[in-house]
């Protein structure tokens, strides 16, 4: 049998190479080892980072400065701590009622740099998920109570004795524990809010409206003082929290603590009124590092969120208010070095609280189904 | 066609392994970096979860011990209630600290308190005392509540039966209500005994939407309150917070002697600064003494002692002791008077006439008990006794 010649092997494919062309796919391949091998390195380090820090959704250390520089010589500097003291709260379960201590720092401390400022401000939030009810109480800031282990003062100065002796907590711990003493009821969660996050939050959900009842001088940082006349007005941030800090008198502090129920339930009837829930909710995360350093909190963005999508299902009419004030709920005395200060008449107090915090409980003997009552 | 005609037929992978040229390597490259990057995030997750931990437990450690040591120092000095928030913050943090559940007893003696109560780790709302019963069901909720109540343990038991009433406010109405009631009472008098008055007295509020509380409860919820009215005087109004500290410290409750001292001296100064009636103060700080001993009152009280005799005995002939120890004070200024505009149901009174107060809380100490040689005759004696551990279980 004839066999016929092999063709000609083609030379696509098995042609061999130069040297110079071998040692360049070998370098090329080297050279993608050696980029695979930088790159992994970079992307673990930068996941294990990232992981190592929270992600980045941890609130900063709270830096409450003022907003604007005071004219002030000192900037006064948060004393110093190893470490946090507050942890967040255990998380909220969605049955039980749950209490805020909402906290302004006095801005006149900040300026003269004396240290850990008191409180300027501070108001009980409650809401109860199963009946839906939700209540407000202020505490004058000049009330003389007994602050756990520090004594008898205004109730204001818990927040620097609680930050400057590194108690558990710090000064907000403290100022839970005063204010718990005091009203009695157990307070989960607290919130101080510096003056630039407030502004930052009304700017947010575009102002509020609040129909001023009488005329009224205000004077927002960073703006001219505005005289407000009685009848409804729009306010930007400045204006809000210069309306919310403004006292007509030395003694006003009482109205002030209802104008300042007043810019909360402005607060939330704009958000309502305006369905700006699902924007601010798709914004959270923003927004909470934006203000963050803002806010010094034990509440977790979740917890926040699952709040304020509760607060917002509550009708206005459904929010009692109160303010701890004369004549019944204080009384008026002058310590021997000339202090002026509130002291308290627990009975009388007790009423407004029952008002607020008993009536409304789910604690009760029977309790009406709510429909997704505390599901966000 | 003879096979031998046949040309050989070369494979076809020949060809495509020609035609794909070095495709193969790189689409091998490709995936070898992906599994290669896949991996390094992978690790670098767990490293970094594994360094958040470590940097967090290192930072824990740090912190427990700040407060250890501040805790103790405080505790030298004096600052008891400091003290005791520090070492309740470490026992809720870490319950297995060491040597912190003795300084804290040592801490609330004190402060004239129990201490027969360890502070409770935290714990998850849920638990299941019976694995056969899920929390996700009724039946499984309402059997996790009942067992946390026989474990005494209050705010679980009220979690777990706010969880409930969440589901179905209607089931086992009676028997979920008598369960709060005796969660929020014993929890209330465990509160109140324990120094948190107001917390106490808000807890017996809402047990009693369920019922009237039992004389125990009532007794202690009025001691509460009236101690509280007694307290916003104190620093404000040195007389009626004296008078109304006597009849408590009378009692032995709580720290009432301690301000009961330091109101009646407070007192005493105010009388002579104010009124220069010297004798009056000296009755003050007489009980003040009696009450709690003070070595930095005794040059006040023996001063104003000598300006009484003088004022009011023309030979002065008596020599003042060191200690002063009035023989029979002035009694009408110790009677418990709270003003009729906001005395807690005026005067408490205790209507139940069971056992003496063997079991009551008695004062320290180093408070100082009010001693035999003066004896203030207090409106107020809550004579009920108060054992934690004879709680109330509903029968239900």
């Amino acid at each position: 049998m004839a066999t016929q010649p092999s063709p000609p092997r083609p030379t696509t494919g098995t042609k061999s190479h130069p040297k110079w062309y071998d040692l360049m796919v070998v370098g090329i391949g080297a050279a993608f080892v050696v980029a695979l091998a930088v790159a992994a390195y970079i992307v673990h380090d930068v996941v294990r980072q990232t992981v190592a820090t929270g992600g980045g959704f941890v609130l900063d250390r709270f830096n409450a400065q003022p907003t604007q520089p005071g004219p002030g010589p000192t900037q006064p500097v948060p004393t110093p701590t190893l470490v946090p003291l507050e942890a967040t709260a255990p998380p909220w379960t969605g049955n039980s009622r749950v209490t805020i201590l909402l906290m302004g720092l006095d801005y006149r401390d900040w300026l003269a740099g004396i240290g850990a400022p008191r409180t300027d401000t501070m108001m009980l939030i409650t809401i109860d998920p199963l009946t839906m009810q939700a209540g407000m109480l202020s505490i004058p800031r000049d009330l003389w109570v007994e602050i756990p282990g520090f004594g008898f003062n205004r109730i204001n100065t818990a927040y620097p004795f609680g930050e400057s002796n590194r108690l558990p907590g710090g000064g907000p711990g403290l100022a839970v524990k005063t204010v718990e003493s005091v009203i009695g009821v157990p307070v989960q969660y607290y919130a101080v809010i510096d003056f630039s996050a407030f502004e930052r939050m009304i700017d947010e959900i575009g102002g509020v409206d609040v129909l001023v009842k009488e005329r009224i001088k205000i004077s927002p940082i960073g703006q001219t003082s505005l005289w407000l006349e009685p009848k409804p007005h729009h306010l930007d941030g400045a204006q809000t929290l210069a309306y919310a800090r403004v006292r007509k008198g030395a003694g006003d502090d009482f109205g002030r603590a209802q104008r300042q129920q007043q810019v909360a339930l402005a607060i939330l009837d704009r958000v309502v009124g305006f369905n700006m829930v699902p924007t601010l909710i798709s914004k959270a995360p923003r927004l909470y590092q934006e203000i963050s350093s803002g806010i010094r909190t034990n509440m977790s963005l979740q917890d926040m969120v699952s709040l304020g999508w509760l607060a917002v299902h509550i009708p206005q009419s459904d929010i009692s208010s109160g303010v701890i004030s004369p004549p019944g709920m204080v009384g008026f005395y002058t310590r021997p070095d000339g202090a002026q200060v509130l002291r308290p008449v627990p009975d009388q107090i007790r009423v407004l609280r029952d008002k607020i915090f008993v009536d409304s409980n789910a604690i009760g003997p029977s309790v009406g189904p709510v429909e997704g009552a505390g599901q966000p | 066609m003879a096979a031998g005609d046949t040309l050989p037929i070369r494979p076809p992978s020949d060809n495509r392994r020609r035609n794909l040229g070095y495709w193969p390597w790189i689409l091998a490259g490709g995936v070898l970096a992906i599994v290669v990057l896949g991996a390094s995030a992978v690790t670098g997750y767990m490293g970094g979860q594994q360094e958040r931990t470590d940097q967090k437990a290192t930072e824990q450690d740090n912190l427990l011990q700040e407060q250890f040591d501040l805790g103790v120092a405080d505790l030298q000095d004096g600052r008891l209630q400091i003290a005791r928030q520090r070492f309740e913050y470490i026992l809720q943090t870490d319950p297995n600290y060491p040597s912190v559940h003795d300084l804290l007893d040592l801490t609330l003696q004190g402060l004239n308190q129990p201490t027969s109560t360890p502070v409770p780790p935290p714990t998850e709302v849920i638990n299941t005392p019976t694995p056969t019963l899920s929390v996700q069901t009724l039946d499984g909720l309402f059997s996790a509540a009942q067992g946390a109540l026989s474990q005494q343990n209050w705010d679980q038991t009220i979690d777990l039966l706010l969880a409930l009433r969440h589901k179905d406010p209607e089931y086992q109405l009676d028997q979920v209500n008598q369960m709060f009631f005796g969660a929020l009472r014993n929890r209330g008098l465990g509160e109140i005994l324990n120094g948190e008055q107001e917390q106490g007295i808000y807890d017996l509020t809402l047990a009693s939407r369920f019922g009237a509380l039992d004389n125990q409860a009532a007794s202690w919820q009025k001691t509460a309150e009236y101690y509280l009215y007694a307290n916003s005087y104190f620093g404000l109004d040195w007389q009626l917070a004296a008078a109304n500290f006597s009849g408590l410290c009378a009692a032995g409750v709580w720290d009432s002697c301690y301000k009961y001292a330091e109101s009646a001296a407070s007192y005493g100064d105010l009388l002579i600064s104010r009124d220069k009636d010297y004798c009056a103060a000296v009755d003050q700080y007489d009980a003040s003494l009696t009450t709690r001993d003070k070595d930095s009152l005794h040059p006040t009280a023996t001063a104003a002692y000598e300006a009484c005799q003088t004022a009011t005995a023309p030979p002065a002939t008596a020599t003042p002791s060191a200690t002063p120890t009035a023989g029979t004070p002035t009694i009408e200024v110790f009677t418990a008077t709270p003003s009729a505009t906001s005395a807690p149901g005026a005067t408490p009174t205790n209507t139940a006439t069971t056992a003496p107060a063997t079991g009551s809380p008695t004062p320290s100490a180093t408070l100082g008990a009010p001693t035999a040689t003066f004896t203030p005759s207090p409106s107020f004696t809550p004579t009920e006794t108060f054992t934690p551990t004879a709680t109330f279980t509903p029968g239900g």
